[in-house]
């Protein structure tokens, strides 16, 4: 298993990267959030849940009102899967190689 | 093409015909490439769409191949993990997704 890791399906959402990648600019609530994007605040609560739960985001609460940001060490499966990808690659070519190699032309 | 796509290049010492063998036929693609890839989608000769099921959950491993002057092979691996945009995995238009993002490493 090269990736495996629940971080994959919640950025595998166009919506739910969306507001991933709003984070990502920094600290917010779910008001400021949802005013950019064309869905509705209880989606956008469930798109940060699902964040929230693949340990991609992180909430603050502060009084009455929730922020949320990203967590940094979130993307470390993401940052796994291209280092291991990255190697697994060439090796493949190098086999491929030595298999052309041995074919009937 | 996404920005999280991993991108692999080669040249090989092999008609493009025979490199397609390689990657075409089943038992030829496993005896380098090992089992886990589904063929999803097939231009003879020059592109093959595997569903990497290696990945959890799966990715997309995308083949080109073309004829280089001299008669070798130029391959183009592009493995696109399961967080690029999943409809266009599933529906497959052409390898270029809509919108990306950067990885906030």
């Amino acid at each position: 298993m090269i990736g495996s890791d629940p971080i994959f399906r919640a950025l595998g959402d166009p919506t739910r990267r969306a507001v991933y990648e709003r984070l990502a600019a920094g600290e917010t609530n779910v008001a400021s959030l949802t005013a950019g994007l064309h869905v509705s605040q209880p989606a956008v609560s469930q798109h940060l849940a699902t964040l929230k739960s693949a340990g991609l985001v992180r909430e603050r609460r502060d009084g009455r009102r929730t922020y949320y940001r990203v967590e940094p060490e979130g993307l470390a499966p993401l940052v796994d899967w291209v280092a291991r990808t990255s190697a697994f690659w060439p090796e493949r070519i190098e086999r491929l190689k030595e298999l052309l190699e041995r074919m009937d032309p | 093409m996404t920005a999280e796509d991993l991108v692999f290049d080669a040249e090989l010492d092999a008609a493009p015909e025979k490199v397609w063998r390689a990657l075409a036929e089943p038992a030829l693609r496993e005896a380098w490439l090992g089992d886990g890839g589904e063929v999803i989608e097939s231009h003879p000769h020059e592109r093959l769409v595997l569903r990497w099921t290696r990945d959890e959950p799966p990715s997309l491993v995308t083949f080109d191949v073309r004829p280089v002057e001299g008669g070798g092979a130029h391959l183009t691996i592009v493995h696109s993990p399961a967080c690029a945009d999943v409809l266009t995995i599933t529906s497959r238009r052409p390898v270029a997704a809509p919108g990306s993002w950067r990885m906030a490493a």
